[in-house]
């Protein structure tokens, strides 16, 4: 059977015209607890980062140098060049982006320098891979099987998509989840206050915001301070717990382990700002999956 | 008549809300506080700490909280408050009984504002010092049932969950099922085999009636470009054993190798006292025995050197080939040490022996460029005999197996030019660079992944002129990298 390119959010999937799904599998490798895939831009092959938290491309400035960059009208075209200040994104464009069977020409991406995440995981990486790769796809992360199953969805049929996987709903979870900001966030709760969460697999760690009430503080078993690394290698003071009990959906999880920080600088236009980020710590726990084309997410018990 | 019954129950709930009150207010005044709290309150981290703690109780919690740098017991006991206004801490209270701290949570620019702006990832400083520490391997098994070693073989045991017919061994080491080795049914559905393997990292799984399986009782398993999870096997290069001590509950290893981290290394008991099999890479290495909390030398092993306590020793294991150090003279001399880069310029730990002619010792130095010296009495000198002011700075340059040169073009009329970066602990005079044919060089040995360098060329720091790849750096001025597969 012939195969025809399909186009949706501007990637380009090679699908046949058949079939309503294409399912690919893509192996990865944690370093630390960072998820690694093998991905391609340009003449540019090796290690990226799965990001759930970032909307888009993110190529490490050290591999990108010699690309004409666009200046960002919004940012008043300030630069992360050597002797700025980090404060705005420069941007380029790529000919090609390939990952697995997804690919995508003359795509724009962000150069933001990633040297810090390289000295402290010992590995060359080239970017990060950000939520709107998968906007027509469903994602099940498989931790036991270090697996990511993609299934790129057909439009028309997105309604009626079912994954088998998820039928016996005693065994998966189905839970809705929102994309906003370009951000994937769920609800949750501890000590009964609901709280709104990003997802972002490539955080190694869960983060609470330290202005949240203390109610929610009363639930954290301090395990002592800690530092974080930030952009341009920035060292931030946090602290270490566990959470008690948090949950989501119906499922319980006990003893989760937190980190809390000052994220007000965490607010979005739409999104206002986000009480914490459920990082590898929680997504590592279990099976988990999200499908992109109604929003579901889900846990496996 | 019927208000009557009313009121009685109302005069019961009072009673019952009146009792709850006082008791809840008993309850209030007996509860104790803990004499030390660190947590968050109202946006801010708190310390709360009582002063009739003791010293000991202070450094116990300041240990366990990662709290050191506030010099607690300085400011609890006799109100010292330099370090606390160093780090950004506020006093909420000061009584006589109780002591409390504040400081505000940094607004981190971990995360970034705008929307159409990418996150980026915060990461945890020394997630795991196990992945992170390439100094040494370790089998960590389930039950201690590690594998039994001999100088050359290693015997690797499995026992399927249930019946099986034919397990294989599969690993980096049998180019995995391609020459896959049967493993011998022993009784109770238990296999094994005994291979020769060579010293180092290896990689197996288990292969069982045709399906892979990791080995369930090995508690380390890495994940290869494929994705595939393995189990890893340590085929180690160095036993350490403790004879005796057999009526210890728990016996650690600790030394160099594991920063000594106690807890770390698991001693296995034995009939005849503990081992435990390491692989270490090459280099000079001190350590001790941690029996039941108690911290003894290697009573078998005679080599050991002084440690920073006054008349105490640590022993000695030496991995790889050493190389000879010999100081010609000061044969008058009472004492002499070897003082190098190579072991964080301790200045009290490598004697010398005296000969006829000089001094000499043998010491295992990893690949790599380094600076050394001696201390003679009092004194440091170089390779040449020459007193030096700094010996971090001026000491003798030694190179162990170079695997890269570096070269600087178009710095002709420089005076002076060398080459500093994390391969020589960014050591400005380490690393002198040639002039040849109009061209810059120096050999270097740079270790495997990223390597950052930068020139210094008559004493300014630039980065590579030729090198595309550069990062920022703390000093917003960049540094080069070079990627050493």
């Amino acid at each position: 059977m012939d195969k025809i390119p399909v186009h949706f959010n501007g990637i380009t999937y090679s699908i046949n015209d058949q079939k309503d799904t294409i399912g690919f599998n893509i192996p990865f490798t944690k370093a630390g607890n960072l998820i690694v895939v093998k991905a391609k831009v340009d003449s540019v092959q090796g290690n990226f980062i799965i990001d759930s938290g970032n909307p888009g491309l993110v190529l490490n400035q050290t591999y990108f140098r010699n690309y004409k960059t666009i200046t960002d009208t919004e940012s008043g075209g300030e630069s992360n060049g050597i002797n700025g200040t980090v404060s705005n994104v420069e941007q380029i464009i790529i000919s090609e982006f390939v990952f697995g069977k997804l690919f995508e020409n003359q795509l724009k991406a962000d150069l933001l320098p990633l040297g810090h995440i390289e000295n402290a995981r010992k590995l060359k990486i080239i970017g990060l891979i950000g939520i709107k790769f998968f906007s027509n796809c469903e994602v099940i992360f498989d931790f036991e099987n270090s697996t990511l199953q993609f299934t790129i969805i057909n439009k028309k049929f997105s309604k009626n998509y079912k994954n088998k996987l998820i039928g016996d709903t005693n065994i998966v979870k189905i839970l809705p989840f929102t994309i906003t900001d370009n951000r994937l966030i769920v609800q949750a709760s501890i000590a009964n206050k609901k709280l709104k969460f990003i997802i972002d697999c490539a955080a190694e760690t869960n983060i609470l915001h330290s202005k949240l009430p203390n109610i929610i503080f009363d639930k954290l078993n301090v395990l002592g301070k800690t530092l974080l690394t930030g952009i341009g290698s920035n060292k931030i003071e946090a602290i270490q717990g566990e959470i008690e009990d948090l949950t989501i959906g119906n499922k319980k999880l006990s003893n989760l382990p937190f980190i809390v920080t000052n994220l007000e600088k965490t607010c979005f236009s739409y999104l206002g700002c986000v009480d914490g980020v459920l990082g590898f710590d929680f997504l590592s726990l279990q099976k988990i999956g999200f499908n992109f084309t109604n929003n579901q997410m889900y846990i496996w018990q | 008549m019927a208000v009557k019954p009313l009121l009685i129950l109302k005069q019961k709930t009072y009673t019952q809300i009146i009792l709850c009150f006082i008791l809840l207010c008993l309850c209030t005044n007996t509860i104790a506080q803990p004499p030390f709290s660190f947590g968050i309150k109202n946006g801010k981290m708190i310390i709360k700490a009582n002063k009739n703690l003791t010293q000991k109780q202070i450094d116990s919690v300041s240990n366990k909280f990662k709290l050191g740098e506030l010099m607690l017991h300085l400011l609890i006991k006799d109100n010292f408050t330099d370090s606390l206004n160093k780090h950004g801490w506020t006093i909420e209270n000061n009584d006589n009984n109780w002591l409390t701290i504040t400081k505000n949570f940094e607004s981190s620019e971990l995360y970034v504002k705008k929307s159409n702006e990418p996150f980026i990832t915060p990461i945890l400083k020394n997630t795991s010092p196990f992945l992170f520490n390439n100094r040494y391997l370790i089998n960590r098994f389930k039950k201690n049932k590690i594998p039994t070693e001999t100088d050359s073989t290693i015997t690797i045991t499995y026992k399927p969950f249930k019946t099986a017919n034919e397990v294989l061994l599969a690993g980096s080491f049998t180019n995995w099922r391609r020459n896959a080795l049967p493993m011998q049914k022993e009784k109770n559905n238990e296999f094994s085999i005994t291979i020769p393997l060579i010293q180092g990292k290896h990689f197996y799984k288990f292969l069982v009636d045709g399906e892979w399986t990791v080995d369930p009782l090995n508690e380390q398993i890495e994940s290869d470009d494929e994705g595939n999870n393995n189990s890893l096997l340590c085929k180690s290069n160095t036993r350490f054993f403790l004879p005796n001590y057999t009526n210890a509950k728990k016996v650690f290893l600790v030394g160099s190798f594991n920063k000594w981290q106690d807890g770390n290394i698991k001693m296995i008991k034995t009939d005849s006292g503990w081992f435990a099999n390491l692989y270490l890479v090459d280099g000079n290495y001190t350590y001790r025995f941690v029996v039941d909390d108690n911290w003894i030398t290697d009573p078998a092993n005679p080599l050991k050197y002084p440690n920073e306590f006054y008349n105490q020793f640590n022993s000695v294991k030496q991995i790889g080939n050493p190389s000879s150090f010999y100081l010609k003279g000061f044969t008058q001399a009472k004492k002499v040490t070897l003082v190098g880069s190579f072991n964080n310029f301790r200045d009290y730990e490598v004697l010398l022996e005296k000969n006829d002619s000089g001094w000499a010792t043998n010491y295992v130095v990893e690949n790599g460029s380094h600076i050394f010296g001696f201390k003679v009495d009092n004194s440091f000198v170089n390779q040449e005999g020459e007193i030096l002011k700094n010996i971090e700075e001026d000491g003798t340059t030694l190179l162990i197996n170079a695997n890269h040169t570096f070269s600087l073009p178009g710095f002709e009329k420089a005076k002076k030019v060398y080459v500093a970066g994390n391969f020589n602990g960014w050591r400005k005079n380490a690393t002198v660079m040639k002039l040849v044919n109009g061209v810059w060089m120096a050999n270097v040995y740079l270790p495997q992944g990223k390597n950052l360098y930068k020139f210094i060329v008559d004493g300014k720091w630039i980065i590579d002129p030729n090198n595309n790849l550069w990062e920022n750096n703390e000093y917003n001025d960049g540094n080069s990298i070079i990627w050493k597969e």
